[in-house]
């Protein structure tokens, strides 16, 4: 094994210990603490801030057609709560409006 | 990756930072922070889980995510007996996961380029449409305004590796501020 694909295992080994702990960690940790509600809103704060924080800069950098695009996809997840529908909206209307510009 | 790690948001970002040649820590961290959010949707399950043995329970959490967590609470809170629906719901998938992954993998060569079906576009309207699911009312507005702009300005200014956990952070910082649900 290259010394680079050592680095990906590893890399990809921790990133599996890093999450099974979160997934893990939530349960153990409270058969020994009481959630306060302030930490409680702050993790319920999270998963909004961070996915977020993952699709802003590529909506932002996808011009025009990111924003049909997105538009589109919000439109239809919030009509049919239907993941497929919406990805599939998504990737009809910006593969449209990139063909028509 | 899939197998390991399971977790799309995370392995999507580590995608985008990839090779770990110099940002192998922050990969690391990014998954961390990516995946708080699983400390608090067990703690949501002790409920149900208090009640089976540890090695019953500590397994099928490793399998847990968004969309079979929220089906097994969903299941749980209305009565449902078997807290074995969040073992079950992970393994199925876990199935789909690893699979479609594994297809990506084979056809992915043969894609030759995704921008023009809009490919590339998926990851982005996976994470919008799980977004419309998180929405629980005005009160989201500002967090979320903050930590999009917080990370398109990091993403910008810092480049490539920072700007997910920033945003996060920036974004729960507000979050934690809000007064009762509104």
């Amino acid at each position: 094994m290259s010394p680079s694909d050592a680095l990906a295992f590893g890399t990809i080994v921790a990133m599996a210990a890093v999450t099974y702990a979160t997934r893990a960690g939530g349960f153990w940790l409270s058969t020994k603490f009481v959630l306060s509600a302030r930490l409680e809103r702050t993790l319920q704060a999270i998963p909004g801030a961070v996915l977020v924080s993952l699709v802003a800069p590529q909506i932002v950098d996808g011009g025009v057609a990111g924003a049909v695009a997105s538009a589109g996809t919000i439109a239809v997840a919030a009509r049919t709560k239907n993941l497929l529908a919406a990805v599939v909206t998504g990737a009809v209307l910006v593969s449209l409006v990139r063909l028509l510009s | 990756m899939s197998s390991l790690v399971f977790a799309g948001a995370a392995q999507f970002s580590a995608i985008a930072l990839w090779p770990p040649a110099s940002a192998a820590l922050v990969i690391v961290f990014t998954t961390l922070v990516i995946n708080l959010r699983h400390l608090l949707m067990g703690a949501a399950l002790r409920p149900w889980l208090s009640r089976l043995r540890r090695r019953d329970v500590y397994p099928s959490l490793f399998l847990m995510n968004d969309e079979t967590w929220a089906l097994t609470l969903r299941e749980l809170s209305a009565g449902y007996r078997d807290a074995a629906f969040l073992a079950g719901s992970g393994v199925t998938i876990f199935v789909a996961w690893v699979g479609s992954t594994v297809l990506g993998r084979w056809t992915g060569t043969v894609v030759v380029e995704p921008e023009k079906v809009g490919l590339d576009f998926v990851f982005a309207a996976v994470f919008l449409t799980l977004l419309v699911g998180l929405w629980k009312g005005k009160g989201d507005l500002v967090p979320w305004l903050v930590a999009g702009a917080v990370a398109v300005l990091a993403s910008e200014t810092l480049g490539e590796n920072w700007y997910v956990v920033l945003g996060a952070i920036a974004g729960t910082a507000v979050g934690s501020f809000r007064r009762a649900e509104s």
